[in-house]
């Protein structure tokens, strides 16, 4: 196994389709999943404009009835489980190696999976377009609508198998995620001194492992409702279609602290280093997650609200509720007194994290509101909650990724992105957002509801529709800055050196882009800020110094960190996870459209499976047996 | 086999092999935690047929319904 003591081995080709096919390098596999929510956002986008055209003038006729639940309906699950939940895997999958100082995740090609298992499960959810009509039973999928008697076309059973195979995905990310960070962190990275990232996506890992089992079970019980005659949720044969809103909440509650919690740490990265300061108060930070994470769990039935549960199961679901402000506001007052004091710089990362902040204050706040059962029982189920949640996903989780993507584009690419089109990209976006979602507020309380294709006129939702939607195509043209500038950046960008921003956390110390390796030698740390105390520590008048660790410089790779001698070894490529994901997406084709399919896809299966436990790990290992 | 012992700087000494599974496992316990709450839920809850009691009761001779 040791026999080749060659420091750096190139274990696959650098170039060609066949060598991202087969990767299971960490680094990679998080660029995929970028990628692949980039698309995504493209439809799930255009899906959001289309929703706005239709709305913004009353008794509109460009997308009605169906067509319109349709599109509804892929909107919410598409922004959900192909954009947001993806891309904050794919960020978690770069960087929180790097943070820890790992040479890649715990288990490589269980990672290669899951972004195969995302990308043919996102593909497979779009294809219900194409094949008889995409779901139209909202995001929720709320019994009895989704019945085989209301529903009978395809596009439920598109749905049901779809977030199955998504769930898969999540489900085996999460497990890599909690090993990971568990087991592989550097010498001397206590869980005391781990970036907030890590933590975030710790906490998140763990609050997918037991929530998503909930919808996973509830969609199995739709899917017999569905095809072979039960009545789970069929309330004329006895079913109780309550039964599925408790399993989805269950699910769905914590989902939206999935989609928060690690843009809350993309924040906690992005504030300090741009205000030139440590975190205030890490581990309430910290802990505020792990807090949330639980509380999370016992707040679902706030979505029903307006079901008709007992006064003292929605009062305590009320102050449940209501708890989350706690934790949520202990981070608000950290971030706030991160940046007080600070020597801020105000580049494009910077500004969408405050944004994120004051937007995020928004949407909790609204959110306060909406705990209050008598003021939910007033706004259930209009624009106010539109609002709410939207200032909370998009003003919160989106406008922290596009931080952390503007913050990491320097490691992951080795340029940066154009400063004076992301600033132009956040007036756009920050705008157009605004204007978009506030009037919502309004809307709401003069009842205008949800889910609704389109509305009479003389009711006094005219003009604010108009703006609303006036905002939507600003906040695509922001949109439309941002890839453009990524293009852009990525032919002709600003060479951006290994630590651009004077960064605090381990990846900073490694170039840009990292190696395949990460680090030639896996770094000691002696402090929550590995990168900067290096720089700075030791120093009266700090000022950065070169990357290379001088003499009076601390040098963290002491003799207990020297692991020059030790080979590194990288895990081979491999393309069985690939056959894998594929196996299970054409038997889940086979169970809407063709029988054929379903033998095609197990066949798929096997031989994935069965090719995947046959191959070694390591090619070393392989090597030295045979 | 280097990565299931990495030489780093975590506190919890488990192979990472075994803790992968031991964490599925407590997502499984809520998958099949969810089903059996259905179970619990909707036992007995027919609006035709026989039900529970009447399918599970042996009688021996079979009694005439």
């Amino acid at each position: 196994m040791a026999s080749s003591t060659v420091a750096l081995p190139r274990v696959y080709a650098e170039r060609g389709l066949l060598s991202w096919l087969t990767t299971v390098d960490h680094k990679r596999i998080g660029i995929l999943y970028i990628l692949g929510a980039g698309f995504f956002a493209l439809i799930g986008g255009l899906e959001a404009l289309l929703i706005r055209t239709q709305l913004a003038i009353p008794n509109h006729r460009v997308l009605v009835g169906e067509a319109y639940n349709q599109v509804l309906t892929m909107h919410g699950t598409t922004m959900v489980f192909l954009v947001v939940m993806p891309v904050l895997a794919g960020l978690g999958n770069y960087v929180v190696p790097l943070m820890i100082g790992a040479r890649d995740m715990a288990y490589p090609r269980l990672n290669a999976f899951g972004v195969w298992m995302f990308l043919l499960g996102g593909i497979f959810l779009n294809l219900s377009f194409l094949l008889g009509g995409a779901p139209d039973a909202g995001w929720f999928g709320y019994a009895p609508l989704t019945a085989k008697a209301f529903s009978k076309g395809a596009g439920i059973d598109f749905w049901i198998l779809g977030l199955q195979l998504l769930g898969i995905s999540s489900i085996t990310s999460s497990i890599n995620f909690v090993s990971t960070i568990l087991l592989l962190r550097a010498p001397g990275l206590t869980l005391n001194r781990l970036p907030l990232f890590a933590w975030t996506t710790l906490v998140t890992a763990f609050l997918i492992l037991f929530a998503m089992p909930s919808i996973s079970a509830a969609l199995f019980l739709l899917f017999l409702d569905r095809h072979l005659g039960t009545h789970f949720f069929n309330p004329a044969a006895g079913g109780d279609p309550l039964l599925w809103q408790h399993l989805f909440w269950f699910f769905g509650h914590p989902e939206v602290y999935i989609m928060i919690l690690p843009a809350m740490g993309i924040v906690s990265e992005v504030l300090p280093v741009f205000s030139r300061k440590p975190i205030f108060g890490y581990t309430a930070v910290a802990y505020s997650s792990v807090a949330i994470g639980f509380i999370g769990f016992t707040v679902w039935a706030h979505h029903m609200f307006a079901v008709g549960l007992p006064d003292v199961v929605n009062a305590f679901f009320s102050a449940a509720s209501m708890l989350v402000a706690v934790p949520t506001a202990i981070k608000v007052f950290n971030w706030i007194a991160t940046i007080w004091g600070g020597s801020v710089r105000y580049r494009a990362p910077f500004l969408f994290a405050a944004a994120f902040v004051a937007l995020f204050v928004i949407g909790g706040l609204s959110g306060l509101f909406l705990a209050s059962v008598p003021v939910d029982w007033q706004v259930t189920d209009t624009y106010f909650v539109v609002a709410h949640f939207h200032y909370t996903l998009f003003g919160g989780s989106m406008f922290a990724i596009v931080a952390g993507i503007y913050y990491w584009f320097p490691k992951i690419t080795g340029r940066f992105l154009d400063e004076r089109l992301g600033r132009l990209h956040f007036a756009l976006q920050f705008i157009g957002f605004n204007l978009t979602f506030f009037p919502m507020h309004f809307l709401g309380l003069m009842g205008m509801p949800r889910r609704i294709y389109t509305y009479a006129a003389g009711l006094g939702w005219e003009s604010l529709n108009l703006l609303a939607t006036i905002g939507a195509f600003i906040l695509a043209l922001g949109f439309v800055v941002f890839f453009v500038n990524i293009a852009r950046s990525l032919v002709a960008g600003e060479r951006a050196p290994d630590d651009p921003w004077d960064g605090h956390t381990l990846e900073w110390l490694t170039s840009s882009p990292p190696p395949p390796y990460n680090f030639a030698r896996v770094p000691v740390v002696h402090s929550r800020r590995p990168a900067w105390d290096r720089k700075y520590t030791g120093n009266p008048h700090p000022r950065p110094v070169a990357e290379a660790p001088t003499a009076q410089a601390p040098v963290g790779d002491g003799p207990e960190g020297d692991s020059e001698a030790e080979p590194i070894h990288l895990p081979a490529p491999s393309l069985w996870p690939l056959i894998l994901a594929a196996g299970l997406t054409v038997f889940a084709l086979g169970l809407v459209t063709h029988w054929i399919f379903i033998p095609l896809g197990l066949l798929l299966f096997a031989l994935g499976l069965a090719r995947w436990v046959q191959q070694p790990l390591f090619p070393e290992t392989h090597e030295a047996s045979s | 086999m280097a990565s299931h012992h990495p030489a780093v700087g975590s506190e919890i000494a488990v192979d990472s092999r075994k803790l992968g599974v031991w964490v599925f496992l407590a997502s499984e316990v809520i998958f099949f935690a969810s089903l059996i709450v259905s179970y619990l839920v909707l036992h007995n809850r027919v609006t035709s047929g026989p039900t529970a009691h009447e399918a599970l009761t042996l009688t021996i001779p079979p009694s005439t319904r």
